[in-house]
């Protein structure tokens, strides 16, 4: 299937996540925000306990999932000629990752998986992220680029 | 003529259901923060300032991971009960997450995990040099 073979391929990719000692750092403190709150959110769905491997590998996953959506909506634009994705980019890639063959022959209706996504949005309770997530200045780290702001009040 | 009427009508509804549910996004939080969806959206080189875009790609994943996790617990239940001797661990029953079940539920989304397999030269290997029989 494809998202098989787009997971693949991207596992290495995440295993070298950043540019650097402070871009890996900075993609390590973002899994570990990451695994907290989906401790919260595997309870939701009656887990218990979990086996740390298992843990790690459903994150890893959800990661390749995003990277795979934004791969394929970016595939989309670039075909339309476009430079930032739409809303209908991220709808074909999600019907893309989903459908057998992965290609998206037509678009007359609205993708069965939005719908899905739609229905679940009603359904599922609402768990927000609300461990603390720290920028440089808080925890008195330097940025390692110039580029990337110290505080989220330079954020623009 | 009637039938493209009725398929234009219909696309029609659709684009407003995601309209609708666009701006409904912004009322609701999803599990994944913003920024850690555009952070790995802007590493696969994709470009949107749009917050709503993010958001349905971030319930979009929470809703695959709910999958997944639902899966593997059914796989989970399914799996006969062990013989149990002490009555204590009878009643402490607890569903663990597992490398198998995690495994057979991505299966069937298309994705091949397996746990390695664990090969040891000797049977001390490992072991606490400290409690090795010599």
């Amino acid at each position: 299937m494809v998202l098989h073979v787009m997971l693949g391929e991207l596992v290495s990719l995440n295993m070298s996540n950043g540019v650097g000692e402070g871009g890996r750092s900075q993609s390590r403190e973002k899994r570990k925000l990451f695994s907290m709150q989906w401790l919260r959110f595997a309870k939701s769905v009656e887990v218990t306990m979990y086996k740390e491997p298992a843990l790690d590998t459903l994150i890893g996953i959800a990661v390749q999932y995003i990277y795979s959506i934004g791969k394929t909506a970016q595939l989309y634009a670039s075909i339309a000629g476009i430079a930032e994705g739409i809303s209908l980019d991220i709808v074909q890639a999600l019907e893309g990752l989903g459908s057998g063959s992965g290609i998206l022959v037509t678009y007359c209706c609205l993708a069965d998986v939005v719908k899905d996504i739609i229905r679940y949005s009603g359904e599922a309770e609402e768990m927000p992220f609300v461990y603390a997530r720290p920028c440089f200045y808080e925890v008195g780290a330097e940025p390692p680029d110039e580029h990337i702001p110290v505080s989220r009040n330079q954020i623009v | 003529m009637n039938q493209g009427q009725q398929s234009g009508e219909a696309k029609h509804e659709d684009d407003a259901a995601l309209t609708e549910f666009l701006a409904s996004l912004m009322d609701y939080t999803p599990t994944i923060p913003d920024d850690l969806v555009e952070h790995y959206l802007a590493k696969s080189g994709f470009q949107c300032p749009d917050v709503r875009l993010i958001r349905l790609v971030a319930v979009a994943t929470q809703k695959f991971v709910a999958d997944v996790a639902s899966d593997a617990l059914q796989h989970c239940k399914a799996r006969p009960a062990p013989v149990v001797k002490d009555k204590k661990q009878q009643k402490d029953k607890r569903l663990v997450l597992t490398m198998e079940d995690l495994s057979k539920a991505l299966r069937e989304y298309g994705v091949n995990v397996k746990h390695p397999e664990y090969f040891a030269d000797s049977p001390s290997t490992g072991m606490d040099p400290a409690t090795r029989d010599e």
